[in-house]
C-alpha cells in the first residue's frame, strides 16, 4: 500500500445491547499476524474503546432524555406514579389530570394501566419491561395511551424498579411525560419530508450534498436517474460526476464548481449529460457552498432538473424563428411588429423602403409618428382595441418621411405573453396607393358621370337587366311625375303604355343577347297621372368586367309636344284628305250621274238629228264626227269619275277593283302592268281607300317620270299586315331631290299611309328602277262590312 | 528486574486505569481514544492503532483516533462505506451474532 502500511488487524466494538460501535484496529509497516500478547491488548484496547464510546452515547442520550424532562416540567404535562408490585396497586400524583382526562381514576390496578395502551404499543411496553433488572433498574418507554372520544395522547414513561435481596421487584417509581405534540410534529416533519421527497421525485428533481471535507458527493435516486444511472450506482465523487458531463460542458462545469469553491455564491448552469445508452439530455442545476466554522466551504447542495424537453421546445422555437425571420425578409409584404406601448420593435426592409425609411431608423419610434397629424386621434382609438383583442384588416393612410401619402392595406394582430398579457402587435402590410390613385381617378370619373346624370337636361335612367329602375334623374322622374325613390318600386313595362310593350321588350331582348344599345326608339310612356307621356328612347348596355349585361343606361327624351304637334299636323292632313276624296266623290258623282247623263242626252239628240233625211250632206258628216266626239268624251268622263272615286272598290273590294283599274290604266298609258295578289280579307274602306290611292300615285310617277315598258304592282296580306309593292325597271330617281323639290305626290302618299298606321319606304336608285313598299297592319275586328 | 514483558503488562495496566478514570470523570470520548491509540503505538513496535466509530446510520465508519494514522490515508478511507467493498486490511466491522 502507498502509506506503508502492509497488515491490519481489526476488532469490531460491540455494545452491550449487540449493536456496532465502531472498530479498533492496528496497522503493520509490514506484513504480519499478531501474537498471542497483541491480540489480549487488542481486545483490552478494544473493551475500553467500547466502554468510552458507550459511555458516551448514553450520555448523550441522558442528555436528550434529560432535556425531554426539562421540557415536560416546563410545559406542566408530566405526573409521577408508584406502582407497589406486590399489591398490584398504581397511584398516580394529583398531576396526572394535566396529562389525562380527569375522569380517569387515580388508583388503578397493572392490568387496568395496560388497557390504558393502545394495542399497537402493548408488545413494546411488555418488551421494555421485561428488559428491566437490578442492573438495569431503569426503563424508558414511549408508547400512546387510549381514552374514549380521545385522540391517542403519546407518553414518555420513565421508571426505575426496586428489588429486594432475592431479586423480586418490589415496586417502580416514575415519570409520566405527556409528548404528543413533539410527536405530531414529528409526524408532521416525518410527512412533510416524505411529501417533499415524493414532490421532487414527480418533479423530477434530483438534490446531492457534496461533503467537501470527505470529499463524498451523496446523490438521490432521481439525481441518479437524471444522469441516466440505476440507483446506488453513482460513484460520489467530483471527478465521477465531472465524467458524466457531456465533454463539449465539462470545462464550464469545472468552471463553474471551482468558483462556488472559491467563492461560496450560489451558481447555476445548464449543461448536458451523455447517458449510459448514448442519449444526449439537459440538466439544468442550482447549488450553494454552505461555510464550516473556519469560513472555508464544508458543503455544496443543490438540486439539478432535467430540462431536456424545455431545451428541446426552445431548439423548436429558435428554428421556427428563424425560418420565420427568413420569410420575413424575403417576403415582399412590409412587416412591423409593435411593442406592448406601440413602439416599433422590429420592421423588415420592405416596411421600411414603402416608407422612404432605413429600418434602424424606425426601430424604437411610437407608431403614431408614421400617421397624418389629422389620423392619430382615430388610430389611438383602435389600437387601445388591439390590446383588447382586436384583430383586424383595413386599409389605411401612412405618411412616408418625405410628407407623402403612402396607402397600405393593414393585416393587424395582437399578440399576448402565455400569461395573457399583451405584448404588441404584428402587422402585414402591403403598398396599395397605385391602386388608391387609380380608385380616386375612377371616383372622380363616376362623380362627373353622376353630376351628368343628375344635371342633364334631358332623361336619364339606370335599369337592371331585368327593368327594374336602379336611378333616375331629376328631369326624367319630373317628366313622369314620380319620385326616383318610386321610381326604383317600379320596372319599364309598368310604365311603359301596354300596345308599345311587345315592341319595346323584343327591342330590350335584343340588346341583351347582342349586347349593345338602341338609338331613338319611340314609345309611349304613362305618365303618373295617367295620361300617356310620348318618348325617344337610346340606351347604352354597361357591361362587368366578365362582358356580363350589368345595367342599362338609358336617356329618354320628352317628346310630348313634339308628337302632339305632329298629332295635330296629320289630323289636319286626314281632314284634307277626306275633304280631298268627298270633294272627288262629288266631281265623280257630278261627272257620272249629271256630265256624263248630259253627254247621253247630246248623244242622242245627235243620233236622232243624223237619222233625219232633210238635212244637207255636209251637215250629215258634221253629225257624225259631232257624235263620235260625244262618245269620246262621255267614255273619258267615264273613266275619270272612275278614277277619281272606284265605285268598282266598293262593289268588289280592293284586289279586284285595283285590278280592273290597272288594266284599265294600263291600256289608256299603253303600258304593259303586271298586276297580282293573293287572297285578301275584307279590309276596311280608309285602307282600300288610301292603298288604292297609292297605287294609283305610284302607277301614274312611273308613267311619267320612270320610261319603263313594265310595271309590276304586288298586293299580298301576311300575317296581319298588307304589304303594296311597286316596282319599275325603270331609270329611277333621287328620293331626297324629289323631296325637297315639293313633289307633293310622295308626301301625300306618305301622309295617307301615315294616316292609317302603316309604313312607307320607297327605294329608288338611279338607274336600278324604284320599288315602294307599303305595309298596313289591319285588324279583322275593325273590317267594317 | 523487570522484564520488557512485564514493563509492559504494567505499562498497559496502569493506562487502562488511566483510561478508566478519564471515562468515568467524562473526559471526552475524542481524548480517551486519542490516548488510547497514543499507548498502543507507544507499546508496540511498528504498529498504528486507530479507532472507527459507527455513523448512527449504521451504513459508514468514521475516524474516531488514530493519531499516528497518515493523512492522507484518512482522506482516502473515511467515511468508510460498510458493505462488500471494505478491503482487506480496512477497518472491518463484523458482528458477532
Amino acid at each position: 500500500m502507498s502509506h506503508g502500511l502492509r497488515a491490519a488487524w481489526s476488532e469490531p466494538l460491540i455494545s452491550e445491547d449487540g449493536a456496532v460501535l465502531g472498530t479498533f484496529a492496528m496497522y503493520y509497516g509490514e506484513p504480519r499476524v499478531p501474537d498471542t500478547s497483541d491480540l489480549e491488548m487488542i481486545e483490552a484496547a478494544g473493551h475500553i474503546a467500547g466502554i468510552a464510546i458507550q459511555m458516551e452515547r448514553s450520555q448523550a442520550a441522558l442528555r436528550e432524555s434529560e432535556e425531554w424532562l426539562r421540557l415536560a416540567i416546563q410545559a406542566g404535562k408530566m405526573y409521577a406514579y408508584e406502582w407497589d408490585a406486590t399489591a398490584d396497586v398504581l397511584i398516580r400524583s394529583p398531576e396526572y389530570v394535566n396529562v389525562l382526562p380527569a375522569t380517569e381514576p387515580r388508583t388503578l390496578t397493572h392490568q387496568q394501566a395496560m388497557e390504558k395502551i393502545h394495542p399497537d404499543d402493548r408488545p413494546k411496553f411488555v418488551a421494555a419491561a421485561a428488559r428491566r433488572s437490578r442492573e438495569n433498574p431503569t426503563v424508558d418507554v414511549t408508547y400512546r395511551m387510549l381514552f374514549p372520544g380521545k385522540s391517542p395522547i403519546w407518553v414518555k414513561s420513565s421508571g426505575r424498579a426496586f428489588f429486594d435481596e432475592e431479586g423480586r421487584m418490589l415496586r417502580i417509581v416514575g415519570i409520566v411525560a405527556d409528548i404528543t405534540d413533539q410527536k405530531l410534529a414529528e409526524e408532521a416533519l416525518r410527512t412533510s419530508e416524505e411529501r417533499l421527497r415524493l414532490a421532487q421525485k414527480v418533479a423530477g428533481v434530483g438534490t446531492f450534498e457534496w461533503d467537501i471535507r470527505t470529499g463524498v458527493n451523496t446523490w438521490t435516486e432521481e439525481m441518479e436517474s437524471m444522469y441516466g444511472l440505476p440507483p446506488g450506482v453513482f460513484e460520489r465523487t467530483r471527478t465521477a460526476f465531472e465524467n458524466l458531463v457531456h465533454p463539449d460542458d465539462r470545462a464550464e462545469v469545472t468552471k463553474l464548481v471551482d468558483k462556488t469553491l472559491k467563492t461560496g455564491h450560489p451558481t447555476a448552469g445548464e449543461w448536458r449529460v451523455i447517458w449510459p445508452d448514448g442519449s444526449v439530455h439537459w440538466i439544468a442545476g442550482r447549488w450553494q457552498a454552505l461555510m464550516g466554522d473556519s469560513g472555508e466551504p464544508s458543503r455544496v447542495v443543490g438540486v439539478n432538473i432535467d430540462v431536456t424537453e424545455r431545451k428541446r421546445a426552445e431548439d423548436a422555437v429558435r428554428e421556427s424563428e428563424m425560418r420565420y425571420r427568413r420569410i420575413v425578409e424575403t417576403t415582399n409584404e412590409g412587416v412591423w411588429l409593435l411593442d406592448s406601448n406601440f413602439y416599433t420593435s422590429y420592421v423588415n426592409q420592405q416596411m421600411a423602403e414603402m416608407l422612404g425609411y432605413e429600418p434602424k431608423e424606425m426601430i424604437g419610434r411610437s407608431v403614431l409618428d408614421f400617421y397624418f397629424p389629422e389620423d392619430v386621434e382615430r388610430k389611438k382609438e383602435v389600437l387601445s382595441q388591439r390590446r383588447q383583442g382586436l384583430r383586424e384588416q383595413i386599409e389605411e393612410r401612412l405618411r412616408r418621411k418625405d410628407g407623402s401619402e403612402l396607402w397600405v392595406r393593414i393585416a393587424a394582430t395582437p399578440v399576448f405573453r402565455d400569461d395573457g398579457e399583451f405584448d404588441g402587435s404584428f402587422a402585414m402590410e402591403s403598398d396599395i396607393t397605385q391602386r388608391k390613385r387609380a380608385e380616386e381617378t375612377l371616383r372622380q370619373s363616376e362623380e362627373k358621370f353622376r353630376s351628368v346624370f343628375r344635371d342633364a337636361g334631358v332623361g336619364m335612367i339606370i335599369v337592371s337587366p331585368e327593368g327594374r329602375f336602379l336611378a333616375a334623374n331629376r328631369t326624367f322622374c319630373e317628366s313622369l311625375g314620380y319620385t326616383e325613390e318610386e321610381l326604383r318600386e317600379k320596372t319599364v313595362e309598368s310604365l311603359t303604355f301596354h300596345e308599345d310593350w311587345p315592341a319595346f321588350s323584343r327591342k330590350l331582348r335584343e340588346a341583351l343577347t347582342e349586347g349593345r344599345g338602341f338609338q331613338n326608339f319611340e314609345k309611349r310612356c304613362l305618365h303618373k297621372s295617367g295620361r300617356i307621356v310620348y318618348t325617344d328612347s337610346s340606351t347604352s348596355l354597361i357591361r362587368d368586367a366578365e362582358g356580363a349585361p350589368q345595367c342599362f343606361v338609358g336617356e329618354v327624351l320628352d317628346i310630348t309636344k313634339r308628337k302632339q304637334a305632329e298629332e295635330a299636323l296629320s289630323d289636319m292632313t286626314r281632314k284634307l284628305v277626306e275633304a280631298q276624296e268627298l270633294e272627288r266623290a262629288r266631281i265623280a258623282r257630278e261627272l257620272h250621274d249629271d256630265i256624263n247623263q248630259r253627254l247621253a242626252v247630246l248623244a242622242i239628240e245627235v243620233d236622232r238629228l243624223r237619222g233625219r233625211n232633210d238635212l244637207p250632206r255636209e251637215v250629215q258628216g258634221n253629225l257624225l264626227e259631232l257624235q263620235k266626239l260625244t262618245g269620246d268624251i262621255s267614255s273619258r268622263v267615264y273613266a275619270l269619275s272612275h278614277e277619281m272615286h272606284s265605285s268598282t272598290l266598293d262593289a268588289l273590294g280592293l284586289a279586284r277593283g285595283m285590278k280592273g283599274w290597272c288594266k284599265e290604266f294600263g291600256a289608256r298609258q299603253g303600258m304593259e302592268i303586271n298586276f297580282k295578289s293573293n287572297g285578301l280579307p275584307k279590309l276596311s274602306q280608309d285602307i282600300s281607300l288610301c292603298l288604292f290611292r297609292v297605287v294609283q300615285e305610284a302607277l301614274q310617277n312611273a308613267t311619267k317620270h320612270s320610261s319603263a315598258k313594265g310595271i309590276e304592282v304586288q298586293l299580298a296580306e301576311n300575317a296581319g299586315e298588307i304589304h303594296v309593292v311597286v316596282s319599275d325597271s325603270g331609270k329611277g330617281f333621287d328620293i331626297e331631290a324629289a323631296r325637297r323639290n315639293g313633289g307633293l305626290g310622295l308626301t301625300s302618299m306618305q301622309e295617307r299611309v301615315r294616316l292609317i298606321g302603316g309604313t312607307l319606304e320607297i327605294d329608288s336608285k338611279p338607274p336600278a328602277g324604284t320599288t315602294i313598299r307599303v305595309c298596313v297592319p289591319f285588324k279583322v275586328n275593325r273590317v267594317q262590312e | 528486574m523487570i522484564s520488557p514483558a512485564q514493563s509492559r503488562a504494567e505499562s498497559l495496566l496502569s493506562a487502562q486505569k488511566r483510561l478508566l478514570e478519564a471515562i468515568a470523570n467524562r473526559v471526552s470520548l475524542f481524548e480517551v481514544l486519542d490516548d488510547l491509540c497514543r499507548t498502543i503505538d507507544a507499546n508496540v513496535s511498528g504498529v498504528i492503532s486507530s479507532v472507527a466509530l459507527m455513523d448512527p446510520d449504521g451504513k459508514r465508519l468514521w475516524l474516531g483516533a488514530g493519531p499516528q494514522f497518515p493523512t492522507k490515508l484518512k482522506q482516502v478511507a473515511f467515511p468508510w462505506p460498510i458493505g462488500p467493498l471494505a478491503l482487506a486490511g480496512a477497518p472491518v466491522a463484523r458482528r458477532h451474532f
